[in-house]
């Protein structure tokens, strides 16, 4: 090594030092989340951003097979927080996309609600993947004016008094949960041969009652706003609340089948490059004001404030990790190819 | 003598230098990354894992199981199609701004080429917001009292996905055909009159042979585009907008299926390379004659 390398290692050596422990006391630099709509809110991105001095830059995906794809594609360098949902978390941990939770940084966590504090459903071999932060449901979203009561049973969406008028989510694998629970199966997520054709088979003619499929919150908006829909399989809460925002008479439920809930879950991505800034974000969200806001704000349920008027958790079918991810997807690929 | 040895030798460096260049970006860039994806085509995918198995079993699926090939065929029809209608358009277009003044033409090229310049998920949501229920065309002419009713059909249909490709792919092909007219020399077409040949004659004897190359060029873009769509026909098409595209798409989401999904952009890929086949061919004739 001649004097030159060994000048750069030395200065790169205190640099180093030097700015680790400055992350201590005051991360600085960037947190890159990988989000969906509503998690980094630009309220609390700019009060963040005075407090900490951490630049906040935000990545959004419509759902779960696109945010695999951009987690894959750079093996997690891309990002330093990401939310993703209790069903799919195993998947990214197996393929180490995301890294465990360094509870000692997780400051925040005694603010978690008690339901939510053991984070079960987000541990595998002893090591903990995910923070639970929000959590909502896969309800019906029904225009008021058509439906004056909130109709009782799923199967409103098959009656062909209201075919074309009827716009469903385009996601393989809540497709068939969706599909499962309307039939009435006891596990959606594990499902036989048998009851995979029947799922089949529910769904192609769920596809001649649709206008069409949609993908993400605001596509399903804007395709209400700018057609005459009255039904709607939705991504959750927040559609009926983009749509009554935009003046829109419509309603949220959970009918007697029940639907599928969903736990998004904060994470730290394997090739995050300022851990320290990634904390930092997540203890800042954990806090009660920022759950607060965003159920008032966006509908889903806090995992830190209890929600008011989401009376229908009880009724909810907690999302697992289903059987087999390339079967749903074979299968939602034929129903969408059914003439 | 030692001198211009030494400069040989540096010529011939600078010269090594450029070849590495000119054949070692196109490697990297575009051989490298395609030949990756038909490697992986050929492994197997076992119990959600990819295994570094060779195989056939993914070009098989795409031959026997689901409805791959079914989709695949149709997506080649609908392709086709769009390609004609712009063919046709594109040329009548071309030959238009090539009737004009050479300033006016630079100006309607230019009107033309205009939409190029925009994003296309944004022209893709404009056209969704003219063709909808309640969109511009079904409100104007309820306004004017043409129709009663909405007309329903207009968005979420294989008409709208017709529509929407032709609409977005037009430019790419009206460009190389107004680019082969124009390169047709004027005392051509003079020539072509002080020997008698009315314009219909010209045009069929003299221009659109001539304009042959920028043609094939037109239709093979449009072809290309449009058969690799995976976006548009699904954001306007409703229930009829799943194309070839949108299956090869689906392979890389949660059902981490890499190996079909490469055996079926390496089909997508040969089906392109194949419209360029026939594009090349079919000018390679025309030489002979």
């Amino acid at each position: 090594m001649n004097w030159m390398s060994r000048a750069v290692a030395a200065s790169l050596t205190t640099l180093t030092l030097l700015s680790s422990a400055a992350a201590v006391a005051q991360p600085k630099g960037e947190v890159r989340l990988l989000a969906y709509e509503g998690y980094a809110d630009p309220a609390w991105v700019e009060e963040f951003e005075k407090q900490t001095g951490i630049t906040v830059k935000v990545t959004y995906v419509g759902g779960v097979d696109e945010q695999i794809a951009k987690m894959k594609a750079s093996n997690g360098k891309d990002y330093d927080v990401v939310t993703i949902d209790t069903a799919s978390l195993k998947a990214y941990a197996d393929q180490k996309l995301i890294a465990p939770i360094d509870k000692a940084k997780l400051t925040s966590a005694g603010n978690l609600l008690p339901e939510f504090r053991d984070m079960a459903n987000a541990t595998f071999d002893g090591a903990t993947y995910g923070v639970p932060w929000a959590w909502g449901s896969l309800g019906m979203v029904y225009d008021k004016k058509t439906f004056p009561t909130a109709p009782e049973s799923w199967e409103v969406l098959w009656d062909p008094k209201y075919k074309g008028k009827v716009i469903s989510l385009d996601d393989a694998n809540n497709a068939v949960n969706f599909g499962a629970i309307v039939l009435g199966m006891k596990d959606p997520f594990h499902l036989t041969d048998a009851q995979f054709a029947q799922v089949k088979d529910k769904l192609i003619a769920l596809k001649r009652n649709l206008l069409t499929y949609f993908a993400g919150f605001d596509e399903g908006t804007t395709i209400w706003t700018e057609n005459d829909v009255v039904l709607m399989f939705s991504m959750g809460e927040l559609a009926a609340i983009n749509l009554q925002k935009k003046g829109f008479d419509v309603g949220y439920a959970i009918p007697k089948e029940g639907a599928v809930g969903w736990l998004d879950n904060l994470t730290v991505s394997a090739g995050t490059s300022n851990p320290d800034a990634a904390y930092a974000w997540m203890n800042f969200v954990l806090q009660k004001k920022i759950g607060a806001d965003m159920a008032k704000k966006f509908g889903y349920g806090s995992t830190t404030d209890a929600p008011e008027g989401m009376d229908y958790a009880s009724r909810l079918i907690w999302a697992d990790n289903p059987e087999d991810y390339t079967r749903r997807q074979a299968i939602w690929n034929e129903v969408k190819a059914a003439e | 003598m030692n001198t211009s040895l030494r400069r040989d030798r540096q010529d011939l460096l600078r010269a090594g230098l450029g070849h590495a260049l000119n054949l070692g970006l196109p490697l990297l860039f575009v051989v490298i990354p395609i030949l990756s994806f038909v490697v992986v085509s050929f492994w197997t995918l076992q119990d959600g894992q990819i295994l570094l198995i060779p195989t056939l079993a993914n070009y098989r699926a795409f031959f026997t199981e689901g409805s791959y090939l079914p989709v695949y065929l149709q997506t080649v029809g609908l392709s086709l199609q769009v390609t004609l209608v712009n063919v046709a358009l594109s040329t009548a277009i071309a030959l238009f701004i090539f009737r004009r003044t050479p300033r006016m033409r630079f100006l309607i090229l230019m009107s033309f080429m205009l939409p190029l310049f925009m994003s296309y998920i944004i022209k893709v949501y404009s056209i969704r917001s003219i063709l909808g229920q309640r969109g511009l065309l079904n409100e104007a002419m309820l306004g004017l009292g043409l129709i009663d009713q909405p007309i329903e059909a207009l968005l979420f249909s294989r008409t709208a996905i017709f529509i929407a490709l032709a609409v977005l792919y037009l430019p790419y092909a009206i460009l190389p055909i107004y680019l082969a007219l124009d390169r047709i020399p004027a005392n051509y077409l003079a020539a072509s009159a002080d020997l008698g040949a009315t314009p219909m004659q010209t045009l069929r004897a003299v221009v659109l042979p001539l304009g042959r190359p920028g043609i094939a060029a037109g239709a093979v873009f449009t072809f290309i585009l449009t058969f690799g769509d995976f976006v548009t026909p699904q954001m306007v098409g409703g229930t009829q907008g799943f194309t070839f595209g949108r299956i090869v798409f689906s392979q890389f989401g949660l059902a981490l299926n890499w190996p079909l999904g490469s055996a079926l952009a390496v089909i997508l890929l040969a089906t392109t390379l194949l419209a360029v086949a026939l594009a090349g061919l079919s000018l390679r004739r025309e030489h002979v004659r």
